[in-house]
């Protein structure tokens, strides 16, 4: 049974002008999300992770000189053709979004009460009075004490972690088909985070709602997601179940993300291995693979031609010569460790 | 690396605070971020320091430093009461005892010169003229892994990871036995992340430094220190060697914080729901912290006395310490659950 | 809301910041630096490029308009009273109205900065005292102040330079002083602290070279300002005095003359409301550059 999927990106690029030259921040990306899914996308700064999401909304400043390309079929529908009227509808109704610093995604000047009755007014066509009512509804739903009464605060009177309840409370309000979470636990404290968390997945199971989770952390990845994408430099380096990508990774960066992070089940004098160098964003043109500078499996043929998609096992899909060439990157340490 | 702690009491220590305490004045009257908090830091001991925002971990950092005046206690360093000096005195005591922001390209002057910014404690402390700071701050640079080519450029032109190497080599050029760091690694991308902490353990092999390392990311805080201490409000509620500290976790908060990080494996989705029951709520307001024990709204084990009367630090063997009325029953499982005498709970 | 969260994204805030930079090179903005360049090198060079002395009198060729020829020769921009070219004596002027107000603004600078940076840097009593010296200074009707000083004084291209400073002080010390507060909790000051500078150590390497740029700014508006001043003081005859010669000085020696002929006040007032408009210009696109314009 093969369902219609609820989103799919099909070769989505998206490139910014800058003095330097072309950034292509998002380079031939396509993916898709099936209803009622989770899927993590992990990824650094530079990634094009978060320009990738915020490429489905169009959400991008009036100044930034920005192209699109590619299509993002939501429910059937092209969003990247709609007009500006059309997508605000999709915006907030259908497709939510909650964002990494609640700080700066709430308007500090509005009760937050307000901030989530004037998407219900928007979307849904409620009196004040029922959007109020309901505002209240979705504060309590997503644990934030005696909603009546704070609704009427201000952001700044809540913490971090509420910040973040109402940010969701907001987002799903209109009782989105598909929520996209940027980065939403990244600012909270680890015990706010599991709470959080597990307030998005209940929410999910109840309103049948289907989730993107972008990440840095492969341990918010492992807990929340099923499958997993990850990115680097604009593209998607690797595709797969998360139990594929955690325990068998095929590409050399997913492989190294996993040796990178202390963990507080391994030993403690198990090293981190170190990828040299930083995340550069990709201008101008760039031949070859985009890891290739920092790979320490790095062959002459990643330099020159980019990698071909290689598929591992069923919907495991590693970007990368290794792999074409059948070999997976060791559980070892890799050979070019080393500092910058 | 398993550190062994039978011998701090006999080795004399290079810090030891005593009821380190610090106010400050408010809008609605004054918070105390730091309330009568005492630890020890041996040479060349790194110690971790652990806490969720709000903790104070950062501030007793820059109290024990005196970049922030403790309105009480005293901080022992290499001999002297650093709480009574000031002016010259204890700008003279600073080339021992340094500190890492967390933010790196704020912590470094914008319209300096790489090369120009580690030479100033040389110069500030007249341990070098011209030539030979340049030569010393160029030989740090390249111990953190920065080319030559970086030393005339300006933070604006370098990454978090490059700024935060030129902040270490700052701290350490003038050889302290003690660098603060707070947070170094948190802003940092995480590939960008083990580079630096692999540093930090390099530098520390090569000078012998002690480290008082800040951080909210156990995982991190636990790669790196022989010894880590648990803050909650204000206090600290736990601490101990490394490896038994995360084997077995006395305190409630520390068990709760331990079962929340999430490791990047399958059994992430089983455990989230256990750390969610584990810790409920969000951390108080400093304004009215808690009665008694601060943790007691939180604590799934809080009964009546834990509202009413503050727990004092208990050593529990293994050069552990915790403050906690009830360790020993949480431990051995026979500990009730919350009792309505402890009050409504928070969250 | 939206911009906020996207410069988070290295990418795109890297975009922005290199797409301000570009604004510098549109040829269209090098003209007022340009007047400015080209006034400084009159004053330099000017003896040499006038086509007259500026004190050579001709009085057969007195009151003559521009445009019109004497026995001498071609007058641009007329001659005066005594038969002087009058462009060559606002030639002469342009030095002197420049030097004495780049000296004086620069007097002004060096007091206002100093004591701004102690004021915000120290605080307490010095803060109290150089805000009170300012606001003071603010409220006194300066140019009555100033007119008794030089009276009593004696007028002269000194006593100005030494008396114009105090015009323009209290500006560059409210403004160092506000900077100062600011970067004064700044991390990499606090870092500097920690590394054991001292005060001094402080202000000097930390603090000065980063309101710089705002100060920059507001020397070339104060530079305006002083020019006019000192030929308001000139104007009134308490200023610049004969044989010396600034452009207020000029439109002074006009004024009797303003019916039959007005090209004696007009030529030196352009010249000097180009200068100062030039000025005004010129810190405008220094604010631009610096990314600190509105």
């Amino acid at each position: 049974m093969i369902q219609e999927p609820l989103l799919d990106v099909r070769n989505l690029r998206v490139r910014f002008e800058t003095p330097r030259g072309l950034l292509r921040a998002v380079d031939g990306v396509s993916f898709s999300v099936a209803p009622r899914e989770t899927v993590g996308i992990v990824g650094e700064s530079g990634s094009g992770k978060s320009v990738t999401m915020l490429s489905v909304l169009r959400l991008f400043p009036p100044l930034a000189r920005v192209s699109v390309s590619g299509q993002v079929l939501f429910e059937g529908t092209d969003l990247l053709r709609l007009s500006e009227a059309e997508l605000r509808e999709v915006r907030g109704a259908k497709i939510g979004m909650v964002f990494q610093d609640p700080l700066t995604s709430l308007n500090p000047a509005l009760p937050v009460g307000e901030q989530i009755a004037e998407s219900l007014r928007t979307h849904r066509g409620l009196s004040r009075g029922a959007a109020r009512r309901r505002a209240e509804e979705l504060l309590e739903l997503v644990g934030i004490p005696d909603p009546g009464r704070r609704a009427d605060d201000l952001p700044y009177r809540f913490s971090g972690g509420m910040r973040q309840r109402i940010m969701i409370a907001i987002a799903i309000a209109c009782e989105p088909k598909l929520l996209i979470a940027d980065e939403p636990t990244s600012a909270l404290d680890v015990t706010v985070q599991a709470q959080v968390l597990v307030l998005l997945e209940r929410l999910q199971r109840e309103l049948g709602m289907s989730l993107i989770m972008i990440s840095h952390d492969l341990g918010v990845i492992a807990a929340t997601s099923r499958r997993v994408l990850v990115m680097y430099g604009g593209w998607i380096v690797e595709r797969g179940s998360v139990e594929e990508i955690l325990e068998r990774p095929g590409h050399p960066y997913s492989a190294a993300l996993t040796r990178l992070v202390p963990d507080l089940d391994q030993p403690r004098d198990e090293p981190l291995v170190p990828i040299p160098g930083q995340p550069t964003p990709v201008v101008g043109h760039m031949p070859g693979c985009r890891f290739a500078a920092r790979c320490g499996y790095a062959m002459d043929r990643c330099r020159e031609e980019t990698p071909p998609a290689v598929a591992l096992a069923t919907e495991h899909i590693s970007l990368c010569w290794l792999s074409a060439d059948g070999i997976r990157p060791a559980p070892a340490p890799t050979p070019a460790g080393g500092r910058r | 690396m398993t550190a062994v702690p039978a011998a701090e009491a006999t080795a004399a220590p290079l810090m030891e605070a005593r009821g380190v305490t610090v106010r400050f004045p408010v809008r609605g009257g004054v918070i105390v971020p730091v309330d009568g908090v005492s630890l020890q830091i041996a040479p060349g001991e790194t110690l971790g320091l652990v806490g969720e925002s709000g903790c104070g971990k950062s501030t007793l950092g820059r109290a024990l430093l005196q970049l922030v005046r403790p309105a009480a206690g005293r901080v022992a360093f290499m001999g002297q009461d650093l709480t009574a000096l000031d002016g010259e005195p204890l700008r003279a005591m600073r080339r021992h005892m340094q500190i890492v922001f967390q933010d790196p390209r704020g912590s470094l002057d914008p319209r300096m010169a790489v090369r120009r910014i580690v030479e100033e404690p040389l110069r500030v402390h007249r341990l070098a003229g011209p030539p030979e700071a340049a030569r010393a701050a160029r030989e740090m640079l390249a111990l953190v892994g920065l080319d030559a080519i970086y030393d005339r450029q300006r933070p604006s032109q370098l990454s978090g990871g490059q700024l935060q190497r030129v902040a270490l080599a700052r701290a350490l050029v003038t050889r302290p036995k003690l660098v603060v760091c707070d947070e170094p690694v948190s802003a940092l991308d995480v590939s960008v992340q083990a580079q630096v902490l692999n540093l930090l353990i390099d530098l520390r092999a090569r000078f012998g430094v002690a480290y008082l390392f800040i951080s909210h990311n156990l995982a991190v805080a636990r790669y790196i220190s022989d010894r880590v201490a648990v803050m909650y409000l204000g206090q600290i509620v736990e601490e101990g060697p490394t490896d038994t500290l995360f084997a077995r976790p006395r305190h409630p908060y520390t068990q709760g914080l331990v079962a929340s990080v999430l490791r990047p494996g399958l059994e992430a989705r089983d455990r989230l729901g256990a750390a969610a029951r584990l810790v409920t709520g969000d951390v108080p307001s400093l304004l009215q912290p808690p009665t008694g024990c601060r943790y007691h709204p939180r604590c799934p084990f809080a009964q009546e006395r834990c509202r009413t009367e503050a727990p004092r630090p208990e050593p529990v063997g293994g050069g552990q310490v915790v403050a906690c009325h009830f360790w020993r029953e949480i431990e051995t499982g026979t500990a009730r659950l919350r009792s309505a005498a402890a009050g409504a709970p928070s969250g | 809301m939206l911009d906020a969260r996207l410069g988070r994204i290295e990418d795109v805030e890297e975009a922005r910041a290199l797409a301000r930079q570009g604004t510098l090179s549109r040829a269209g903005d090098l003209f007022w630096p340009a007047v400015i360049v080209a006034l400084v090198l009159l004053a330099l060079t000017g003896d040499a490029l006038a086509p007259y002395s500026p004190t050579a009198q001709d009085v057969g060729a007195r009151l003559l308009p521009p445009f019109a020829t004497s026995g001498r020769g071609f007058h641009l921009l007329g001659t005066d009273p005594l038969g002087r070219d009058l462009l060559s004596t606002m030639i002469a002027g342009t030095r002197l109205s420049l030097f004495i107000g780049a000296t004086a603004t620069f007097i002004g600078l060096v007091i206002g900065v100093g004591l701004g940076m102690a004021a915000g840097y120290y605080g307490g009593a010095v803060d109290r005292l150089v805000m009170r010296l300012a606001e003071a200074q603010t409220a006194m009707p300066m140019f009555l102040v100033a007119i008794l000083f030089l009276v009593v004084l004696g007028p002269s291209v000194f006593n100005v330079i030494v008396l114009l400073p105090a015009l323009v002080w209290p500006a560059f010390a409210r403004l160092v002083r506000a900077e100062t507060l600011r970067l004064r909790e700044t991390l990499y000051v606090e870092a500097a602290v920690a590394t054991g500078c001292t005060g001094p150590q402080i202000l000097w390497a930390h603090i000065l070279p980063n309101v710089a740029p705002r100060v920059a700014v507001l020397t070339v508006i104060e530079v305006g300002h002083v020019m006019l001043a000192e030929a308001g003081l000139s104007f009134l005859g308490i200023g610049v005095q004969p044989p010396d010669v600034t452009w207020g000085l000029l439109i002074a020696r006009g004024r009797p003359y303003l019916a039959v002929a007005w090209w004696l006040v007009t030529m030196p007032g352009v010249l000097l409301g180009l200068a100062v408009l030039a000025f005004n210009m010129l810190a405008r696109r220094f604010e631009v550059a610096s990314g600190s314009a509105a």
